[in-house]
This record gives C-alpha cells, sequence and structure tokens, in this order.
C-alpha cells in the first residue's frame, strides 16, 4: 500500500466517518494500513477553520488535535518542502494551471512531491498533477468518493 | 604515468605536471569526433568541479568568500592535453595537472588541519573523485563536499539529459577515483534535500591552529571535538595570533552536514572566551531531515491509525452544513 497523504477534505471525511469515507474504505482498505496517514501542515490550519466555522465545543476540538498527534504532519518548512513548493510553483504559473491560485493547494502539493506520497483528494485543481512526473495522485469525486478519470 | 612541466611566465615556478584523464561515455555525439556542444560545457564543468574540489578540501568550503590563496588556484590549473576516441561512444578527455606536493607546498607545512584532508601526492582529480564517491555512497556525514558543492554535481543533470551516461576518471589514484551518472546526480539532489539550513552560531573553545594564508582556524572545544572555521570578518586573521592556544569564542555563520552534524563556521567575530560564554563550549548541531517513511510505518502490532480516527469527530452538524464547510475551506 502506497504512503498516503490526506488533502483537508478527506481526512475530515474520514473523520465524520462520512458515506464517502465509508466508499473510500471499500475502494482503499486504508483502515487495513500498516502506515499512518500522512498530512500536510496546512491542513492542521485548515481543520483548525473548519472546526471554529462549525462552532465545535472543547471535546470535538480535543478529538481534532489527537488526530493529529496520531498522523504524520509534513512541515512546510522542511527544506525538502520549500524546494518542492518554489518547483511547483513556478510550473504551475507557467503552465496557467488553477493550482497556482491556490497556495494552500501548492504546499500540499509540495509535500506530496517532498514525500514521494500518493495524494487522496478531493480537489480538481489537482488535475495537471496526474500528467506531471514523480506526483502520484488520486482525485476523487467529492459525491461518489470514485475516482475521477 | 606521464609528466611534463609549465612555466607560462619566465618568473613562474616551474610545475611538474601528472596526466590525468576523464572518460566519457554516452549513447551519442562522442566517439573520436565529438560535438563540441556537448564537449565545451563538459570541459567547463569538470574544470569548475575541479576547483569547487579543491577549494573544499583546503578550505572546507568550495566556495569560500574572500582571498583564495594562489597556491589553489594553480592546484586546479588543468591543462588540456586533447583527446582519443574508443568506438563511437567513448572520448577520453587527457589533461595535465600539478600535485598538491608541487603546487601548494606551503600549505603542507602548516599543522595539518584534519586529519582526512589533502595527501601530497595526489590532484584535483583526486579531491573531486572522493567528494563523488561519499556522495554515491550518501555519506551524510562527509567532509568531502558542502551544499554548493553537491549543487555543482546535481548540475550534470543537464549533460546526462543530453546523452552522457556516464563519466569516470579512470587514472585517478586508487579509492579516489570517483564518477559521475544519473545515480550519483540524484543522490546529489537527495543530500542536497537532506542538508539542514546554515544559522548564526557562537563556539567556545581553545584557538588549536591558525593557518593563516587559508584564513582557516581550528578550535578545540572538548577532548578529541573540534570545530573548524573559515574566517571571513573585516579584519586579517593574523590580528588575531596572539589567541593561539587560548580559549575564545567565535561567532558567524555554521554551515552543516546533511546528518545535521556541524561542517564547519564561516567566522566573523573572534574574541577572547568570558566566563559566560562557558554554555557555548559545545558543537551545534541542526535537527537532521525528517525521514517521513519511517515515521508513517506502525511498529509490529500497533493498530491502525486509519481504523482509529475513522469516525473519531461525531457527526453533529448536518450533511449539508459539513458539505458547505468543506466548500469554504480553499
Amino acid at each position: 500500500m502506497p504512503f498516503f497523504l490526506l488533502d483537508t477534505a478527506i481526512l475530515l471525511h474520514w473523520t465524520r466517518a462520512s458515506r464517502q469515507a465509508r466508499l473510500i474504505e471499500e475502494q482503499f482498505q486504508l483502515s487495513r494500513s500498516t502506515l499512518r496517514p500522512l498530512i500536510c501542515e496546512v491542513s492542521l490550519g485548515e481543520m483548525l477553520a473548519f472546526s471554529q466555522s462549525l462552532n465545535w465545543g472543547a471535546a470535538k476540538r480535543q478529538r481534532l488535535t489527537d488526530i493529529e498527534r496520531r498522523v504524520v504532519v509534513v512541515d512546510i518548512s522542511d527544506r525538502r518542502v520549500l524546494e518542492a513548493y518554489a518547483g511547483l510553483s513556478t510550473l504551475a504559473r507557467r503552465s496557467g494551471w488553477s493550482l497556482f491560485r491556490g497556495k494552500n493547494d501548492l504546499w500540499v502539493g509540495a509535500a506530496v512531491r517532498a514525500t514521494s506520497s500518493h495524494l487522496l483528494t478531493m480537489d480538481r485543481d489537482f488535475t495537471p498533477l496526474r500528467d506531471v512526473d514523480d506526483f502520484a495522485v488520486t482525485i476523487l469525486d467529492a459525491n461518489t468518493a470514485l475516482p475521477l478519470t | 604515468m606521464v609528466t611534463g612541466s609549465l612555466s607560462g611566465h619566465p618568473r613562474r615556478r616551474i610545475l611538474n605536471l601528472i596526466e590525468r584523464s576523464f572518460r566519457v561515455e554516452g549513447t551519442e555525439g562522442l566517439g573520436p569526433l565529438p560535438r563540441a556542444g556537448l564537449i565545451a560545457p563538459l570541459l567547463s564543468n569538470l574544470q569548475e568541479s575541479l576547483r569547487d574540489s579543491v577549494r573544499m578540501g583546503f578550505l572546507h568550503s568550495s566556495r569560500a568568500r574572500g582571498r583564495v590563496p594562489t597556491a589553489l588556484k594553480a592546484a586546479a590549473e588543468l591543462r588540456f592535453l586533447g583527446h582519443e576516441g574508443q568506438g563511437d561512444d567513448v572520448t577520453v578527455l587527457h589533461f595535465k595537472v600539478p600535485s598538491f606536493a608541487d603546487a601548494a607546498p606551503k600549505l603542507f607545512r602548516q599543522q595539518r588541519l584534519w586529519d582526512d584532508g589533502p595527501k601530497p601526492e595526489e590532484t584535483a582529480f583526486e579531491l573531486f573523485g572522493a567528494a563523488l564517491n561519499a556522495v554515491a555512497s550518501c555519506r551524510a556525514d562527509s567532509d568531502a563536499f558542502d551544499r554548493d558543492l553537491l549543487r555543482r554535481i546535481g548540475s550534470y543533470r543537464t549533460l546526462l539529459k543530453r546523452g552522457i551516461g556516464q563519466i569516470a576518471m579512470p587514472d585517478a589514484l586508487p579509492g579516489r577515483r570517483g564518477q559521475i551518472d544519473a545515480a550519483v546526480v540524484a543522490a546529489a539532489d537527495d543530500l542536497i534535500a537532506a542538508t539542514p539550513r546554515s544559522r548564526r552560531v557562537r563556539i567556545a573553545g581553545r584557538l588549536d591552529v591558525m593557518a593563516v594564508s587559508q584564513s582557516v582556524i581550528k578550535l578545540e572545544v572538548g577532548p578529541n571535538l573540534f570545530a573548524t572555521a573559515r574566517w571571513e570578518g573585516e579584519e586579517p586573521i593574523d590580528k588575531f595570533k596572539d589567541f593561539i592556544n587560548r580559549d575564545v569564542v567565535i561567532e558567524g555563520l555554521g554551515v552543516f552536514r546533511p546528518s545535521g552534524a556541524l561542517l564547519r563556521v564561516d567566522a566573523d567575530a573572534l574574541a577572547p572566551e568570558s566566563p559566560a560564554d562557558s554554555f557555548f563550549r559545545t558543537l551545534p548541531t541542526a535537527a537532521a531531515a525528517r525521514d517521513y517513511h519511517k515515521l508513517a510505518r506502525l511498529k509490529p502490532g500497533e493498530p491502525s491509525v486509519y481504523a482509529q480516527i475513522l469516525g473519531s469527530i461525531p457527526a453533529e452538524e448536518s450533511d449539508e452544513e459539513f458539505e458547505a464547510a468543506l466548500a469554504n475551506l480553499r
């Protein structure tokens, strides 16, 4: 099984055990994995913002903190990530990809590149990366959780 | 071994030169009539690589700022003898280069700055070969390279993309023969990525060695614990010669190896040690890059993290509220 790096939406679906999470489990059998999920550090901020927007109480925010301790957080200050960010940002700008405008997306992409992991995401802005060497990306439909072709 | 002599200037000392070569192998553009567009950048890159390696060997810094001793420039001075083709896919480039004993005899009369440094009978080729060997073996604690030399090795990627498959050093001294190929370039990239960022450091210790011509000093921080520094301050280094064998403190930019151990300090301040400096009687380290794959692997018998966090946050809001909040994330 590959080293998966989960984008924020996938992790939030997973922690909610949503319908999409169950469909992801059916396809990837993640709960049998002997690997911890990787997440990019920017996802921590996004999950906090998410919890505030839904007015989560202290108990639910504590559970979020517990999850942070169990996954592997890829630091964006890591030199490998910084260099991957520079390369990806330049590529995205020159290619006119919408990914260039989503700076958090660029950080997530850089974390994937730097860790040679496999990105699981529902964000279609990552579509061009499927054709780039050294990137492994699976984009799932936000409703059906099936991989986009 | 072929030797010769060179006297480019009537007053210049005649150097005995030793023959060394690079064997270039590739898929196209080589042989007895190599493409100029392939060979010209290769010659330039090889010359720069040898210069970097000599500076690294003697100064602990491949791109040392400030004055570089003339002897070191002479030690990296390549003279092109010619080339020969072997079949259609091999070109051997022949050079003459001085030994260090010949080009830089004064440097060997000084106290040796480190045990595994350049040897009198060696040439720039041997230092470059040693650096390539260290990179090929991913030696994260090596003295043979710094980040700039790794970048130099990585820059051969362009030539490899143009059809060169391998550059070998067939007549360098045994044990110091390196080669450049895709694996070495990839290893250089990995080592660059793993090298921690340089940061300002302060180190206290006894000033053990001062090599004035190289602007290099060595501090004994503790028993068998030494820090090497390249002096980059505004004052001439010999201003501090009275500090030899005394306890001092230096400050400057700490440059680290991929392992996180200190490689050198580019020092710009040196002063007598004060009682408050005892805290700095240690070699600074930098956090080595995290191995994310290692961190991600569960210990034997450890339960699945995916299984533990699945549904760990109660779904108290409606699906519509959840989806709307997700849509606002980015």
